[in-house]
């Protein structure tokens, strides 16, 4: 079973939205979806990476994976002192609230 | 009566997202409401959906587009305390880290000499306001739920209880 983790950083830089988790073996983001497609790249130590049909082991040389709307994904650390980076728009920051109808700036 | 979820902007500043003092997300029924300003006459308690974690509270929304303030009223508002201490409360973003308690302490309150004690829960049995201790969106945002009252801890749940 997968650990989840938070963010160790989160940033918004000129519209991307940019969040760096640290984490050890068994550790990661289990099993889910978002409505928005973000990029999945690993900086340090190795991860399972994981969505429909597929698994592959990431590292610092594996290309940047882009995780689709929808698809459901999971990322399973498998090395202590993993660093890796979720990469996505600032404006779909607001998307863990599935149901949400509109935004309204008072 | 509605049930509302409150939350930090965290994409503020960007397109659509308010300014950067449009630090409060207000979720009412599934619509999203940006305010620089939060007062909450209700109960509050803490909600997760397993991926995000809210402060929560049942009430009637006004809305105060002047000065861009968010006020919950329920219908029986809590009784304000007249002789308790001031508590700062938010979300324990190093938790899981050595001395920053386990996963399951996900809030932290602060006392008036910012002493910091970790929590699983929350229950405010006062009123509270947001109150904004440093607006740097980059480093050390610091961003607190503040009520004043008297605290007690159920160990059980390990959930802070903040009475009159």
């Amino acid at each position: 079973m997968i650990q989840n983790i938070p963010r160790t950083h989160e940033f918004h830089y000129a519209g991307i939205g940019i969040c760096i988790y640290h984490a050890s073996k068994g550790e990661g983001l289990a099993k889910h979806n978002h409505t928005f497609t973000h990029a999945n790249m690993v900086l340090a130590g190795k991860v399972l990476l994981r969505k429909e049909g597929v698994e592959i082991v990431a590292d610092k040389f594996t290309q940047p994976v882009n995780l689709k709307p929808i698809e459901w994904h999971e990322i399973e650390v498998i090395e202590d002192n993993t660093v890796w980076v979720n990469i996505f728009a600032s404006e779909y920051s607001h998307d863990n609230c599935p149901d949400m109808l509109s935004t309204d700036l008072i | 009566m509605n049930q509302y979820l409150i939350r930090i902007n965290k994409s503020r500043g960007t397109v659509g997202r308010g300014t950067l003092d449009h630090i409060w997300r207000v979720f009412e029924n599934g619509n999203e409401f940006l305010f620089k300003n939060l007062v909450i006459n209700s109960k509050l308690t803490d909600f997760t959906d397993g991926i995000d974690y809210s402060v929560s509270c049942e009430g009637i929304m006004d809305i105060n587009r002047e000065n861009s303030t968010c006020t919950i009223n329920s219908i029986e508002i809590p009784k304000q305390s007249l002789n308790g201490n001031k508590y700062l409360i938010r979300y324990n973003k190093f938790r899981g880290k050595e001395g920053f308690g386990d996963m399951e302490h996900i809030w932290a309150v602060f006392d008036e000499g910012n002493k910091e004690f970790l929590f699983k829960h929350l229950l405010l049995n006062v009123p509270s306001f947001g109150e904004v201790v440093n607006n740097d969106r980059t480093i050390m945002d610091n961003f607190n739920i503040a009520c004043i009252g008297v605290i007690t801890e159920d160990t059980a749940t390990g959930t802070a209880i903040i009475n009159p």
